[in-house]
Order: structure tokens, then C-alpha cells, then sequence
């Protein structure tokens, strides 16, 4: 099977906050507003967490793009007490939000903070109600939502290449945020594909992950900064 | 009873209320009016048509689609018979206007179903999931086969296809 991963090289990121946008596009990812905004309450499926080394004017500024890690020996499902969060065959680490109950035992579990929490109904404005993508559901209040590495396509893919009678290709699934990135700094494919772009990248010298020493062995790998 | 004191209805009403919720509440799906009488069986049976002559896109794409007036138009540009709802097929092909067909089966929004998987890949009849539709004389009004997960679920353990959540839910 195949383990789908990601390699982002902070190198390339400019902090432009397109993968951020995108994301929210795609996955129906709610805005909740000014009072919700300042409990903490946002919603980020990616969030771009940036860094800033040194001191004026010799600062050093680093944004570290931060997606659901998709983690291989995952915490957040271990203490799920309702087989709401699992990591599947694909290894996605998936969510259905109808099984949830909103215990959020996985958010606090998860050392990245990548779940987020429906605290109010989504309220989308009228004029975003055309906009919303009909592949991804939208959620309920009381649920926990996170980045699926748009695993919405990956069911489109593999549906068009059974169709076509092919084998799915690297350019057949890939999520919003690296299709959108600019700069090309996400890089995304199968970990376990020795064709894919990502195996050479997740082998490079400069390559980590975040919070490796914890053994949630992350598929995002971060291609480290260097300073010319 | 101390809860009728405070409402205006009287012991009989509130009975009739209650079997009127519990009724209305076991029968899940609301009876379906089309606005055209359409007879599966005599299209199936006399005119030799099958179920995709007229769902097309179910072998091709992901969703399934009810006919448009471009493929009545082939055989009802003129009366074919003579009864009532023909005549209103063939003034709905004449004037050009689509006919509103009304889908009985709508799964929900977190569900990710392809037609073209299950039909073409699959091979699965039509009749798995949606019964004996070619033997109706009239339209149908509800599904006739209730679309459950426990079907679907049984039916990829049967074929042993993956039951993983992620398969179908979005």
C-alpha cells in the first residue's frame, strides 16, 4: 500500500499563506469570527507557524507550514474512545466527524496541535455558500476536524484510474496545498515510491521532522534552512 | 395528569398527536410525486430499453443522472399511445422544456459513492440497490431497496472489498 507523505522545504516557503488559503478553500474550513478569533477558537486545517530568529535589524525569519503530520504510530488515535480517528491502510490518519463526540481527548493527545474544534455551528456568509466544495462535508458543531491531506482526491484519483485502467500516478492525488504553493516548496507523493519526488527529498541531508524524538514518526518531513 | 393542565389540548388530541409523530416518524422518507406519470415497465418491456438508455453517465462518470428531454425527444416527438402522461411528455418535448424529474436517492453530503465503480468496475445490477424498478407501472415514490450503511458494509464483506471509513466518507 502506499504512505502517502509530504516534504516541505523551508528554503522555498515565503510564508505567503497560499497553502493556509487554499486549504480553507477546499475543505470548507469555516472563518469564526472577531470574539471566537480572540478565545483561541480559530480553525486551521494549515497553519504557517513562523519563526523569528536574532535580533533587529539582523532578524532571521523562518515559517514552518504545519498540516496534519498523518503520523505513523499516531497518539491522537489511541485515545480516541470511539474509533473516530484511525490511521488506515493508505496511512491517513482519518476522522469521521458523524462517529466524533467531541471529547477532544485527540487534540490534546496530539503534540502539534493540528486539531481543531468546532465550538459553534459553521456559519458560512451567504455569498461563501457558492463558493463551498461539494466533495468535502461540512461539519457539525461538537466535532473534531483536522487536515486529511485532502483525502477527498485521493478517492477521485483512484476512482478515475480504475476507470482508465491505469495505476495511480504521482500527479493523479495531490492536495490543495501543494498544488497552490508557488514556490513549489511542498513537495507531496507516495514515501514508499522510489519514483516519487518525495523519496529523494525526505533522504536529503537537510531533511527532519518535527518532535521526532516523541516516535509519532511524522510522514511531513521539513527540508531545513539554510542562510546563504 | 398534571402536564395536560397546562396545554390546550385535550387527552384525545394529544393522543392523536402522538400517534401522528410515531407514524410519521417510522416511515423515514417522504412520498415522492413526479410530475409525470412514467411507466418503467412498458419502456422496459415493449420499447426494449435499459435502465442506462436512459441514466446514462452511470457507467461512465461518478454520478448517476435522471433523463433529459433530448432522450425523450427520440421516441415522443409524436404520440406514441394515448394516455394522459404521454401528452405531457410530448408538449414538454415540443415546447423544449425539461421535465423536473424529482431524485429519490440523494445520499448525504459525507458520503463519497461513484456509479461508474460499482456498475462498470463492480458489476453490480442496477436492481442490488435500487430493486425492481422495470417491473413498476408507476413511478416509484420512495426507494424501494432503503439505501443503509449495514447494506453497503455487507455487501463490500461479501466481495471483500475494504471497509475502512475513508473509503466512503469524506
Amino acid at each position: 500500500m502506499a504512505k502517502w507523505g509530504m516534504v516541505i522545504d523551508l528554503n522555498k516557503c515565503t510564508g505567503c499563506g497560499s497553502c493556509v488559503n487554499s486549504c480553507r478553500m477546499e475543505n470548507n474550513v469555516p472563518n469564526v469570527g472577531d470574539k471566537a478569533a480572540q478565545a483561541g477558537r480559530t480553525m486551521d486545517w494549515m497553519q504557517i507557524i513562523t519563526e523569528y530568529h536574532g535580533n533587529y535589524p539582523n532578524i532571521r525569519i523562518v515559517h514552518i507550514p504545519r498540516p496534519c503530520f498523518q503520523c505513523n504510530n499516531p497518539p491522537c488515535t489511541k485515545v480516541c474512545p470511539v474509533h473516530a480517528t484511525f490511521l488506515n491502510e493508505d496511512g491517513l490518519v482519518g476522522q469521521i466527524y458523524q462517529r466524533c463526540i467531541g471529547c477532544r481527548f485527540c487534540m490534546a493527545a496530539c503534540p502539534y496541535s493540528a486539531k481543531s474544534f468546532n465550538y459553534s455551528k459553521p456559519d458560512f456568509p451567504e455569498a461563501y455558500e457558492k463558493t463551498l466544495n461539494p466533495d468535502v462535508t461540512r461539519r457539525m458543531n461538537g466535532v473534531v476536524e483536522k487536515c486529511s491531506f485532502c483525502h477527498h482526491r485521493l478517492a477521485i484519483a483512484k476512482d478515475v484510474a480504475r476507470f482508465e485502467e491505469r495505476d495511480l500516478e504521482e500527479e493523479d492525488y495531490q492536495p490543495a496545498c501543494s498544488e497552490s504553493c508557488p514556490t513549489n516548496a511542498i513537495t507531496f507523493g507516495d514515501l514508499d515510491n522510489p519514483e516519487h519526488r518525495v523519496t529523494h527529498l525526505m533522504h536529503s541531508n537537510r531533511a527532519f521532522r518535527l518532535e521526532e524524538e516523541l516516535g509519532t514518526e511524522p510522514k511531513v518531513y521539513y527540508l531545513k534552512k539554510e542562510d546563504k | 395528569m398534571k402536564i395536560l393542565r397546562f396545554t390546550f389540548l385535550s387527552k384525545k388530541q394529544i393522543i392523536f398527536v402522538f400517534l401522528y409523530l410515531l407514524i410519521s416518524g417510522c416511515s423515514k422518507q417522504k412520498k415522492i410525486e413526479q410530475p409525470v406519470a412514467y411507466n418503467h415497465a412498458i419502456h422496459v418491456s415493449e420499447a426494449g430499453l435499459d435502465c442506462i438508455d436512459c441514466h446514462t453517465g452511470v457507467e461512465k462518470k461518478m454520478y448517476a443522472s435522471l433523463p433529459s428531454i433530448k432522450r425523450c425527444k427520440s421516441c415522443h416527438s409524436i404520440m406514441q399511445g394515448e394516455s394522459a402522461a404521454e401528452a405531457l411528455v410530448v408538449e414538454a418535448v415540443n415546447n423544449n422544456v425539461e421535465i423536473p424529474w424529482k431524485p429519490i436517492y440523494e445520499l448525504e453530503d459525507y458520503v463519497f459513492f461513484s456509479h461508474r465503480r460499482h456498475v462498470k468496475s463492480g458489476k453490480i445490477s442496477c436492481a442490488v440497490c435500487h430493486g425492481e424498478v422495470e417491473k413498476l407501472v408507476k413511478p416509484p415514490s420512495k426507494q424501494l431497496v432503503p439505501i443503509s450503511m449495514k447494506g453497503c458494509l455487507k455487501c463490500h464483506d461479501n466481495k471483500s472489498i475494504s471497509n475502512d471509513c475513508l473509503t466512503c466518507h469524506v
